[in-house]
């Protein structure tokens, strides 16, 4: 196994495509569970970045309660215009009291200790996708050729963790990383890792990659789509 | 194993006589070499002074640098404005852009007065916990910050879609190569940092991208060794295409507000 000390180093070539991370990952003597050690390392490093940030953000900011009051007294003296215009006040009232209730949680504004759920939540989300997408990336690679073992692949896609580092800057409030960013960056380290698990040409593992990346996101539609509909069910029945 | 080789790295990486620091920047000459678009291609480069003897590291280090210079006089100056009030800096600005499109001339009549005073309000509020300053000092950070992180953003994400074009049209290029050249299309963008300058502003801002997109044109001819004209329709193509979304969608939006506020 490797020293968790040297991760920086091997991410931060990872991030800058060099093939040296990804050969030394494939090498490893246990490559999966260096990887998961790797990438759930990486998820409690983010989700504490975040709950930190949440914190800072909570004490710079001015009290949740306090603000909404402001927001709801500005709706208030809309009210006649927004009516004019088609607009409910009550409803807006509505909206900025669910923003209190929900959208201020998801910043982590005062949410109390419902910020510690990034703890857990940020780990297990980077695992799940690094296991999905190294259990696809390596069929389609085996099946367009690649000789790769499964053992290999996900040590090396592990890698893909390594964008995530910007995500660290999220203990500084209003610090915002871009969700494209840190997907097409995956998506590009993860390409570089196939290419050298599997010692695929550079089409066949971009064809991989995108094939992968493709049958991610139909599963996370076709899991948002199955949440929706239990959500609409359960809520019915209720 | 099949793999993209790696660029040579070139005097940059060499530690003897360079700080760790210095090792994550191009050298002076390299920068020179890439404002004065004098950049060769990747197989006919032979001195180190060469923009293409560069490595990635070298070239996400630049971009992170000049990002940094770019944006450090806003961020000051936000912050400055931000501490004045004693809020947080984003409220801060809030509060200053309700108030410049408030009309005065229609005081007291329609959306804009309600909304520039409401964010006045909100401005007015004490942070929760810390002083005022320090809620301005860290929230201004934040900003600071961001600068990086969306020049990143743009040079990994607009790259990868020029890449994909430029392989479409038969480039021979590597990641690493592809992404180290065009980052230094990103040093003339530090002088946005003047763009809050008002008039010479907007003449800065605009000789900055012009600047960078002729370095990012340069870049992609000698990266990918295509000609002059199909570098510019590899280098530009996806910008116009996101631009004529951009508008697309913006008219679809209008259009339905339209269509609501008449019904």
């Amino acid at each position: 196994m490797l020293k968790p000390k040297s991760y920086p180093e091997m991410m931060g070539k990872a991030l800058v495509f060099e093939a040296e991370p990804f050969i030394t990952m494939t090498e490893d003597d246990n490559p999966w569970a260096e990887g998961l050690f790797m990438v759930a390392l990486m998820g409690l490093l983010v989700g504490a970045a975040r709950v930190i940030g949440s914190l800072l953000l909570s004490a710079s900011m001015p009290d949740p309660d306090a603000l909404l009051a402001a927001m709801l007294q500005g709706i208030r003296q809309l009210g006649p215009l927004a009516a004019s215009i088609g607009l409910d006040p009550a409803a807006l009232e509505g909206i900025a009291q669910q923003w209190r209730d929900v959208g201020f949680d998801l910043f982590g504004y005062g949410s109390g200790w419902m910020r510690l759920l990034w703890l857990v939540l940020a780990p297990m989300l980077l695992i799940g996708r690094w296991l999905i997408l190294g259990l696809v990336c390596h069929g389609v690679a085996l099946a367009l050729g690649g000789n790769g073992k499964l053992n290999r692949t996900l040590g090396a896609t592990a890698l893909m963790a390594a964008p995530q580092m910007l995500m660290l800057l999220q203990v500084i409030p209003f610090v915002s990383v871009s969700g494209l960013l840190l997907s097409v960056w995956s998506a590009l380290i993860v390409y570089r890792a196939i290419e050298v698990s599997h010692d695929l040409p550079w089409k066949k593992a971009a064809a991989v990659t995108l094939t992968a990346l493709a049958l991610l996101a139909i599963l996370t539609m076709a899991g948002g789509f199955m949440m929706a509909l239990i959500t609409a069910v359960w809520g019915g029945a209720v | 194993m099949t793999g993209d080789p790696s660029l040579q790295e070139g005097a940059n990486v060499n530690e003897n006589g360079r700080s760790r620091f210095a090792a994550w920047l191009p050298t002076r000459r390299q920068m020179r070499n890439a404002l004065q678009l004098n950049i060769e291609p990747v197989d006919s480069a032979v001195s180190p002074d060469s923009v293409t003897f560069a490595g990635m590291r070298q070239g996400m280090g630049l971009i992170v640098a000049a990002a940094l210079i770019a944006g450090l006089l806003p961020s000051l100056f936000a912050w400055t404005m931000a501490a004045r009030v004693g809020t947080a800096t984003p409220l801060a600005q809030l509060s200053q852009l309700a108030e410049a499109r408030a009309n005065p001339q229609l005081q007291g009549v329609g959306i804009a007065p309600v909304l520039a005073d409401s964010a006045a309000l909100i401005a007015g509020l004490e942070p929760a916990y810390f002083p005022g300053w320090l809620a301005a000092g860290i929230t201004a950070l934040g900003g600071w910050i961001n600068w990086p992180l969306s020049w990143l953003n743009i040079w990994i994400v607009y790259g990868l879609a020029a890449l994909l074009l430029a392989k479409l049209l038969g480039a021979k290029t590597t990641l690493q190569q592809f992404y180290t050249l065009t980052s230094f299309a990103f040093l003339p963008l530090v002088l946005t940092a003047l763009g809050f300058i008002p008039c010479l502003g907007i003449i800065v801002n605009l000789v900055a991208l012009l600047w960078a997109a002729a370095i990012y044109v340069a870049a992609v001819r000698a990266a990918t060794g295509l000609s002059t004209g199909l570098s510019i329709l590899c280098a530009l193509l996806p910008g116009a295409v996101v631009a004529l979304l951009a508008v697309a969608l913006a008219f679809t939006v209008a259009a339905g507000l339209v269509t609501a506020l008449i019904s």
